[in-house]
């Protein structure tokens, strides 16, 4: 596309556009067009994009002119543009229809005013396009049958699930999270998170399909940060909000009984491996830059890869596209053998709930009251999150190394952001090709060089005909999503740096523990190490407390 | 020879990587070919071979076009002295035969029906009700509206009277010229053995033949039909079919004219296309075909504005047998003379 | 061991914690705050815009349901009960009888009724129509387009990103208010 597009001063755009023939039509006086506003003299960043078809539709013309001066007023106001930049949008939009070079404004003075006036733009198309449905004739009435009196059927509108309903989705939703911190923290009941689980896994698996869920929901909350047409729906917001807040007090208490995902990874879960720590904290970056993905894509307004891509779901539906299903049905497979795989190295919001339990106010203890250090429990954890004690001090000399490598870590991660950032920057013009509407306008300039026959009526074709319908329109809406993939690509770089640089730091980070516990990051809280721990039978009376291994020494408090 | 086991010696390796980077690149490229290739869609309504003509059937050439000056353009007519009138938005202009503008009358809604007198007096149908206006643009009248789903889309003027086709309630009404109607034609009567006009969209036309008959369009019939003044069914024809020499969809014809001669010009939507028939209605040629209008043909198919309530064609005939098309879609008027 | 409180490190990374989540939680509430700002109570659903649908065929493939939950729906007011219609029938029927080999619709979804001389009633099975939208083509290309495609929300299953809508090529899906969850043309 950049081949095509050439740039050229919008002074020489703006009398191509003029200098066109022009049917005469009633148009309303345009103060200044075709004078340029002296802010603009500078503003070097105009595409010139393919020659417009010769006929546009008339009628089409006819309500841009009509329209565009409410348009640009109405932009003027609710966007706080300056004149000039609305007159230069108008401008650009008047010239649709004409053959002529028509001017697209494409780069941006400043990065703020970029994401504003790419909302301006496609403002100004969405009114565009509903002037032109808005001139549908008035409708002819049916005939009326005057022999049999038939009556006119009325077309059903089966109704959308009742507010009601969803608003019960987030009551369900509290009461099972508090359910399970009980469960976790109070019961010390695996039984009983082992059937809130099942209960999990029915209504908002198998009942409510998986969506909604809150592993895509901090796509919708970006949306709704980035694109002030689209409204997180409440219960969209609360689905976010309260598993991570649990977090923050009770660790991951969502995983752990709530989450239909990890309810049905767990009921298969038959026989776990240990996964080697080298894969189990390579993979477990995987999360992370998949959230980062996850959230730049859905920034752009583009999509939902974490919904589109996610690998449980079909199982809920029972029905998917045969790769989705392929890719379900292997890991069930692998879940099988590796506990969790798609919680541990996959699920993003998984990411989010771990780094909120690592600030938890409370935390997971195997044992009720002391540790023996018997290495039950570990052997318990199928998700690999036990971690053994550090052996006591270290020798002061050993660690100079040890902290001179850490300095570097620490500097390393800047160069590794920046770094991300310049490879993002290098990807964005391929990403955006992600985007539907960048495809079709690539295709659609490659059309213009080497034809290709994609066949009657395929999407192929039909996109291409909308795109010959109204080329202007899309190739500035292309620009557009092009600036914000730029932006997104930017940020996406720098987070896989960033994530990338705190992994090394952590891994070189001394922690220092006395008892065999787990981690507060990567325990899903889902209570399989209570009974494994001798101190822990005890507490509840199914074993004696002289048969205890170890040194003998006694439970401190007897709860039994 | 027996070969001792051993790792991979170095130019093995090359080898090797090479001929499976072949293998990658050959499985990628096909992968990447195939993707490309667009499915053929199974579900296609395919009409595109029908949308080419046969060009020994073009019996016309066009010698030259111009544009109607408001959008939603939608209705011909000649006025005797050969001006053309052009309605197109809330207005009807008048232009010379060639192509200049002339007087613009302005109206409260668009025109859907429009003819002239040979006093020059332009009787203007309007959705519910008729306006007459004198050469100079002035209103002369204003007629009531008839019926609650008037509707009208045609109108004939017949020695003293005026027949208005009333789409909206299927049926023909006369009207002397002050504007008092006498009498509905054409309404369903079996004993009459009056079939009734069969109108799923606004497109019912009524014009005045030389043999002193009226024919009108039904395009639910897909045929032409001829009435007397008095409202008896006379003749009909006219055959349903995609194929070039019958009335293709589900109701065409939409509009129809008379040549000087008294021979058909009829006008198709969907496949949008201009054909003239003989007096008995039998297929003599094409005057524009499909391919002419492609922007018409794309308003109905697949990426229009709505849906085909859009497109259509209108077209009017002169005493020299030049034939003006109006094309609803791009508002293009275009002037067809017959092939030398 | 000794107890030394100013130097013990768990009280440092209780510190640590404690004041991690004081500031996630403030973020969280600022976030919750924006969000609510400008959150809904009535949530979005998928839907169609009959303008804008180019009849690809896409909505019979592309849902993540086996059966689509896109149907073809027949706003009867806009229809002109034509005895050729060109939604029902193939483009060159035979005959205009209900005989399969003249049907246009691949499953055979679309009932024909008599009704009166010479208008029949067109009506969709929904549970045999599979939302390819040729029948809409047909209609819409001769007709006056009373068949268009619709999400029944009796069986789209609300994905967040709509599977089709990703692969639209008239870009015709877009999000709409639960409360009017239909895109119906307007009638007369």
């Amino acid at each position: 596309m950049n081949r095509l597009l050439q740039r050229s001063r919008h002074e020489e755009a703006l009398s191509q556009s003029d200098g066109s023939t022009r049917p005469p039509s009633p148009q309303p006086a345009r103060s200044g067009r075709g004078r340029i506003p002296r802010r603009f003299q500078k503003c070097r960043e105009l595409e010139t994009i393919v020659e417009g078809p010769a006929n546009q539709k008339p009628a089409m013309r006819h309500s841009l002119s009509l329209n565009l001066p409410l348009v640009a007023a109405d932009l003027r106001r609710r966007r706080g543009l300056g004149v000039s930049r609305v007159r230069l949008l108008t401008s650009a939009a008047t010239a649709l229809g004409f053959k002529a070079r028509t001017a697209v404004w494409r780069n941006f003075s400043s990065r703020g005013g970029s994401v504003r006036a790419s909302l301006a733009t496609i403002t100004l198309l969405f009114l565009l396009l509903f002037a032109c449905s808005a001139l549908a004739d008035q409708r002819f009435p049916p005939p009326d049958f005057s022999e049999t009196n038939h009556e006119l059927p009325t077309t059903t509108t089966p109704p959308v699930r009742a507010l009601w309903l969803h608003y019960l989705d987030v009551a369900v939703l509290l009461g099972a999270m508090g359910l399970a911190v009980w469960f976790i923290y109070r019961k010390r009941s695996r039984r009983g998170l082992f059937w809130l689980s099942i209960f999990s896994l029915a209504y908002f698996g198998f009942w409510r399909k998986g969506c909604v869920c809150a592993i895509g929901a901090p796509q919708n909350v970006i949306l709704g940060l980035f694109d002030p047409n689209y409204t997180v729906p409440l219960v969209v917001t609360a689905f976010f909000i309260i598993p991570l807040v649990f977090a923050l007090f009770a660790g991951r208490a969502f995983c752990s009984g709530v989450c239909p995902h990890g309810a049905l990874q767990d009921l298969v879960l038959v026989k776990p491996v240990k996964v080697p720590a080298w894969l189990e904290h390579t993979l477990g970056v995987i999360p992370f830059l998949f959230l980062g993905f996850g959230l730049a894509f859905a920034a752009t307004g583009t999509g939902f890869p974490i919904c589109r891509y996610d690998p449980i779901v079909p199982i809920f539906r029972l029905n998917g596209p045969s790769l989705l299903v392929a890719l379900a049905a292997a890991t069930l497979l692998i879940g099988m053998f590796v506990g969790r795989p798609y919680c541990r190295f996959l699920c993003p919001y998984g990411a989010l709930l771990k780094v909120a339990a690592l600030a938890s106010k409370w935390r997971v203890r195997v044992t009720p009251d002391i540790c023996t250090q018997c290495q039950l429990c570990e052997h318990s954890c199928p998700f690999g999150a036990m971690r053994e004690p550090t052996p006591g001090t270290v020798e002061p000399k050993l660690l100079v190394p040890e902290r001179r490598r850490l300095g570097w870590l620490v500097l390393l991660v800047p160069v590794l952001i920046a770094g991300g950032v310049w490879i993002g920057g290098q990807l964005a013009v391929p990403m955006a090709k992600l985007n539907p509407t960048v495809e079709l306008a690539e295709r659609y300039l490659a059309q213009k060089t080497a034809p290709v026959d994609y066949g009657v009526m395929t999407p192929e074709a039909l996109s291409l005909q909308r795109a010959e319908h109204d080329p202007e329109a899309l190739l500035l809406a292309a620009a557009n999503w092009r600036e914000r993939f730029k932006l997104a690509c930017l940020l996406f770089g720098g987070w896989v740096g960033l994530v990338l640089g705190i992994k090394l730091v952590s891994l070189s980070l001394r922690t220092r523990r006395t008892d065999f516990e787990p981690d507060r990051g990567a325990c899903f809280a889902c209570a399989r190490c209570f009974r494994s721990c001798p101190q822990e039978l005890v507490r509840i009376g199914q074993m004696p407390a002289s048969e205890l291994p170890g040194t003998g020494v006694a439970p401190q408090t007897a709860k039994t | 020879m027996k070969k001792e086991f051993q790792l991979l010696d170095r130019r093995e390796f090359f080898r090797d990587a090479a001929k499976a980077a072949a293998v990658a690149a050959t499985v990628g490229a096909a992968a990447r070919a195939s993707a490309q290739r667009a499915r053929p869609n199974p579900f296609a309504y395919d009409v595109s071979h029908l949308e080419k003509t046969d060009s020994k059937l073009i019996s016309h050439e066009e010698i030259q076009r111009w544009r109607a000056p408001y959008s939603e353009a939608r209705r011909l007519a000649l006025a005797p002295g050969g001006e053309l009138l052009v309605a197109s938005g809330n207005y009807v202009t008048t232009f010379s035969a060639e192509g200049e503008r002339g007087l613009e009358i302005a109206l409260t809604e668009p025109a859907r029906a429009l003819t002239v007198s040979e006093e020059g007096l332009i009787y203007i149908g309007l959705r519910d009700h008729i306006e007459v206006f004198d050469a100079k643009g002035q209103r002369q009248a204003t007629w009531d509206s008839p019926a609650r789903k008037t509707w009208f889309t045609g109108l004939a003027l017949v020695k003293d009277e005026v027949i208005a086709a009333d789409a909206g309630n299927r049926v023909l009404l006369r009207y002397d010229r002050a504007g008092k109607l006498l009498d509905r034609l054409g309404a369903r009567d079996r004993e009459r053995n009056v079939p009734g006009f069969t109108v799923p969209s606004p497109h019912l036309i009524v014009r005045l033949a030389p043999d002193g008959l009226l024919r009108v369009n039904n395009p639910g019939r897909h045929r032409v039909e001829a009435y007397s003044l008095d409202g008896d069914f006379v003749l009909a024809w006219g055959q349903p079919g995609m194929g070039i020499r019958t009335f293709c969809g589900c109701c065409n014809p939409i509009n129809f004219t008379l040549l000087p001669d008294g021979r058909f010009v009829t006008c198709e939507k969907g496949l949008p296309r201009v054909k003239i028939y003989s007096l008995q209605g039998e297929f003599e040629s094409v005057v524009a075909g499909t391919e002419s209008f492609p922007e018409n043909a794309k308003a109905c198919a697949s990426r229009g504005l709505g849906d085909c309530t859009q497109g259509g064609l209108d077209a009017v005939a002169d005493a020299q047998g030049r034939i003006f098309i109006l094309d609803y879609v791009t508002g293009e008027i275009r002037v067809m003379k017959q092939k030398a | 061991m000794t107890e030394n409180p100013t130097n013990d490190p768990t009280s440092r990374r209780t510190f640590l914690r404690n004041g991690a989540r004081i500031a996630a939680m403030t973020g969280l509430g600022a976030l919750g705050g924006v969000l609510a700002g400008r959150s809904n109570a009535d949530a979005w659903v998928w839907q169609i815009d009959p303008q804008k649908c180019v009849r690809c065929g896409n909505c019979a493939t592309e849902c993540v349901l086996e059966q689509s939950a896109v149907k073809c729906v027949h706003s009867y007011a806009i229809c002109g009960y034509c005895n050729l219609c060109t939604g029902y029938f193939e483009p060159e029927p035979n005959a205009l009888t209900t005989a399969a080999e003249n049907q246009l619709c691949p499953t055979a979804a679309i009932r024909r009724t008599f009704i009166e001389d010479p208008y029949y009633e067109y009506s969709i099975d929904e549970d045999l129509c599979i939302g390819c939208a040729k029948c809409v083509e047909g209609c819409t290309r001769f007709g006056n387009g009373s068949l268009f495609l619709q999400i029944r929300h009796d069986r789209c299953v609300r994905c967040n990103e709509c599977a089709i809508a990703r692969t639209c090529p008239g870009d015709a899906f877009r999000r709409v208010p639960a409360s009017q969850p239909y895109l119906l043309k307007e009638t007369h």
